[in-house]
């Protein structure tokens, strides 16, 4: 009797851990702090609404947790899962896959490196070459790739690691060299076209550039999670978060998890912290000690004097991060800051915004004469000499316009009244 | 109870509305309309039970068959003061000494206000183009100088030649644009005619004489329009000024501020500060981030801007600068972060905090911030936003 009451306590507690495991994954994959995707241009946002996916919203949303529980969290078999169940074509998975972004399946991290298998399941690719191998080359692609030969899950997942290896055994680092390698070497071993193809694909999508994989991702997120839990704060979906970089081609959270570790992120978050903290004081006061440790004279700020010292020591942590042992030279921004204390929920929603406007301080907002200030009083200069009489007059009245502007925006003021913006 | 009542019955009884015409905004623009002026107690004249025209420093009540343009000044006069006493009185439920009280508002008044004889009448001491409120007095009994309560004054309108008024506190645009542009062209042709020599000097080439002679002519001919700006000026700038008070809605609205404030701030008190709060009430009535403005008709002069986010500068301190839209702006850009609905009682609670010192860098300033923490629903997200506004206005 004891017995099977021990047995049975012991499979609800595996059932119950089996239960919790599958909420705590599903939650890891769920976005619950970006805005609208960063992903979701309008042109993509009016297709996927043409396919009227409301209708398949529940066979979709099942294939996709289904998917996600054989495919061990590597990207590449939950594409092909996710495939085999919807028997969706190509184009109609990428919307798909937007439409479940939209729903909050999953966050834009994980969109996008599933959009990312897409093209490296392209079965009608070539592998021809000009290029031929030497035995020598041959050996050291032998050396490599074959051990990953027998391996048919998770392969882009490995891909990097392998890629990595190449690069350092051929020292070469151009990649249209060694997609040339592959080709040929796909071709003089056609019975690894599984693992070439996407290795090749991969390697011509994105060069040396992979970043961070959806297994690693999971793992730093629900790290992070665990601090979030333990500050305990509202979570609220940011449009900043989703925020797309188009010089980067990727989101502002993404950049965040891409670009640094778990112990950066943490550290970051902290000036966030101390930037709260140092905002809601009521009093600062300078004072001035001999040599003797005695207070030779003192002076309070007034609130905006404070407040200007808070921003300006706030920029000034930034800037040193780079000199603390983690970082390691690394440069952080403003931005970066306010997203690692986003994700870590150590800022209230209705703070976020007024917080974001500080960056209005150093990094200000410029009328089209101000942006292009430099450029007209050069080629205005240029234009007042080239012109003949009376064009000539053009270009001087551009520059004088700026002046102007200029002039009636500076204006007679002066910063004397403020210790901390002093600067004549 | 009973006297009470007959009372309120026969003042009920006694008021009543007359149709008249009046300057009032038509959008931006300020039109003349039929308009209803209520709360009058008289049937001939402009005579009602808070306010009281009359004309000049005379104790003559304006009368509706008087001269058409007296009536069209008594008539836009009484009915922008009944909108901006409902607005301190029903919207903001106001306590203010002269609240229902009658309050004489005089006219064409030309007569300098003198804080002991009433009026400056020594002389030939006049004043136009302006407006006052003027605080209660207790007057000279032993010079025939009665009491007096408090009173609005609108002052006629005068031409004033350009020489004679301060355009833009010291300098006008066209001298201001002349002064960047000359400094420009001088700096530029001596930079060009530098360049040329390096390069070309040994050689005086015709190319290079004639260059030099066009460079030296546009200087010489800038500098000529530079040193002749007067004449110029008449080509491009209004030679004469003039403001009628009474026929701006919002200069009305100004004015009457100064009355529902005068619990809060002294009447006699002229400061930035003082100014600025009867520029936003009269904004916030108007409805408009501008006064005075599109209305050449009755001002030509400048008016006030709410969103003229110009920085801070010190000087903005001195008395001379009062009347520019500094403070009115500051208070203005509040809308942006203060729900608009509050902003009205918000304003009312930093005026009460300016009572004794008016600074706007230290007084104003801390005025803002402390009623933001006081107010409930204000959190740190407000507060950070009102110090980051005041931070970009460079304080």
């Amino acid at each position: 009797m004891m017995n099977k009451i021990k047995n049975n306590i012991l499979t609800a507690s595996i059932l119950w851990g089996f239960f919790v495991f599958n909420v705590n994954a599903q939650s890891l994959f769920q976005n619950n702090i970006e805005g609208e995707s960063g992903y979701l241009s309008k042109k993509v946002s009016r297709r996927f609404r043409k396919y009227n996916f409301e209708k398949l919203k529940e066979p979709m949303v099942t294939a996709f947790e289904s998917a996600k529980r054989k495919s061990k969290l590597c990207t590449y078999d939950l594409y092909q899962s996710y495939l085999t169940q919807t028997k969706f074509d190509q184009k109609k998975t990428y919307y798909s896959f937007h439409y479940l972004r939209s729903i909050n399946i999953f966050d834009d991290i994980i969109l996008k490196r599933l959009l990312r298998q897409i093209p490296l399941h392209q079965k009608d690719i070539s592998f021809h070459t000009s290029y031929r191998l030497d035995l020598e080359e041959l050996e050291i692609l032998d050396k490599v790739i074959l051990p990953q030969a027998n391996k048919v899950r998770c392969i882009t997942e490995d891909i990097p690691r392998v890629y990595k290896a190449l690069v350092s055994e051929f020292s070469q680092k151009k990649t249209r060299r060694m997609v040339a390698l592959l080709k040929a070497y796909a071709s003089y071993r056609p019975q690894l076209a599984d693992i070439m193809r996407p290795m090749i694909l991969l390697v011509q999508q994105e060069g040396e550039n992979w970043k961070l994989n959806l297994k690693d991702y999971l793992s730093k997120k629900s790290e992070l999670r665990a601090q979030r839990e333990n500050i305990d704060s509202p979570i609220k979906f940011s449009e900043f978060a989703s925020e797309y970089i188009k010089k980067e081609e990727r989101t502002r959270r993404e950049r965040l998890y891409e670009d640094y570790s778990l112990i950066q992120i943490i550290l970051l978050k902290g000036i966030i912290e101390e930037l709260i903290r140092d905002l809601e004081a009521t009093r600062l006061e300078y004072v001035l000690y001999n040599a003797e440790d005695e207070i030779i004279s003192s002076y309070i700020a007034d609130p905006m004097e404070q407040f200007c010292l808070t921003i300006n020591l706030m920029r000034k942590k930034i800037a040193t991060l780079k000199e603390n042992f983690f970082f390691k030279n690394k440069t952080s921004h403003f931005e970066d800051v306010l997203m690692a204390s986003l994700e870590l929920g150590v800022i209230q929603s209705y703070e976020f915004d007024s917080i974001l406007a500080f960056k209005e301080i150093w990094d200000p907002n410029l009328s089209f004469w101000e942006k292009n200030r430099t450029w007209i009083q050069t080629f205005g200069s240029l234009g007042a000499v080239i012109l003949p009489p009376p064009w000539g007059v053009i270009p001087m009245l551009a520059i004088t316009t700026i002046e102007a502007v200029r002039l009636s925006k500076e204006g007679n003021t002066n910063s004397l009244h403020n210790v901390c913006r002093m600067t004549n | 109870m009973k006297t009470l009542l007959i009372l309120l019955f026969s003042l009920e009884a006694f008021s009543y509305a007359k149709e008249e015409l009046a300057v009032v905004r038509d959008g931006k623009k300020a039109k003349e309309r039929v308009v209803l002026l209520k709360d009058l107690v008289s049937k001939k004249c402009f005579e009602g039970q808070y306010f009281h025209i009359l004309f000049k420093s005379s104790e003559k009540t304006v009368c509706f068959n008087d001269d058409s343009k007296i009536r069209l000044k008594a008539s836009t006069v009484y009915h922008h003061l009944t909108i901006a006493r409902e607005y301190f009185v029903q919207k903001l439920n106001l306590n203010y000494p002269d609240r229902d009280k009658k309050i004489k508002i005089r006219i064409d008044m030309d007569l300098p206000f003198d804080p002991i004889a009433y009026v400056r009448t020594n002389g030939d001491s006049q004043e136009f183009n302006n407006a006052r409120t003027i605080p209660q007095g207790e007057g000279f009994p032993s010079r025939g100088i009665e009491p007096w309560g408090t009173e609005i004054w609108f002052m006629p309108k005068k031409k004033i030649h350009r020489r004679e008024f301060n355009l833009n506190n010291g300098g006008n645009g066209i001298t201001a644009f002349l002064q960047v542009y000359r400094r420009q062209t001088h700096v530029q042709n001596l930079t060009q005619a530098l360049a040329l020599n390096i390069r070309e000097g040994a050689m005086q080439s015709p190319d290079y004489l004639t260059t030099m002679i066009r460079l030296a002519g546009t200087s010489l001919f800038l500098e000529f329009i530079y040193q002749n700006d007067k004449a110029f000026m008449n080509l491009f700038t209004r030679r004469y000024f003039w403001l009628e008070t009474a026929l701006v809605p919002e200069i009305i609205y100004h004015e009457y501020a100064h009355v529902a404030l005068s619990g809060i701030v002294n009447l006699v008190d002229r400061d930035a500060i003082v100014e600025g709060l009867a520029d936003y009430f009269a904004s916030s009535i108007a409805k408009s981030p501008e006064l005075a403005k599109h209305i050449k008709k009755y001002n030509v002069i400048n008016g006030k801007d709410a969103e003229n986010n110009k920085p801070y500068s010190s000087d903005l301190e001195l008395d001379d600068f009062a009347n520019a839209d500094f403070v009115l702006s500051l208070l203005w850009n509040l809308r942006e972060i203060i729900p608009t609905e509050k902003l009205d009682d918000f304003i009312l609670l930093i005026s009460n905090k300016l009572t004794q010192s008016r600074v706007v860098r230290r007084d104003l300033v801390n005025a803002i911030l402390t009623s933001c923490r006081e107010e409930s629903w204000c959190h740190s997200g407000h507060l950070n936003k009102v110090k980051l506004m005041l931070y970009l206005r460079s304080f």
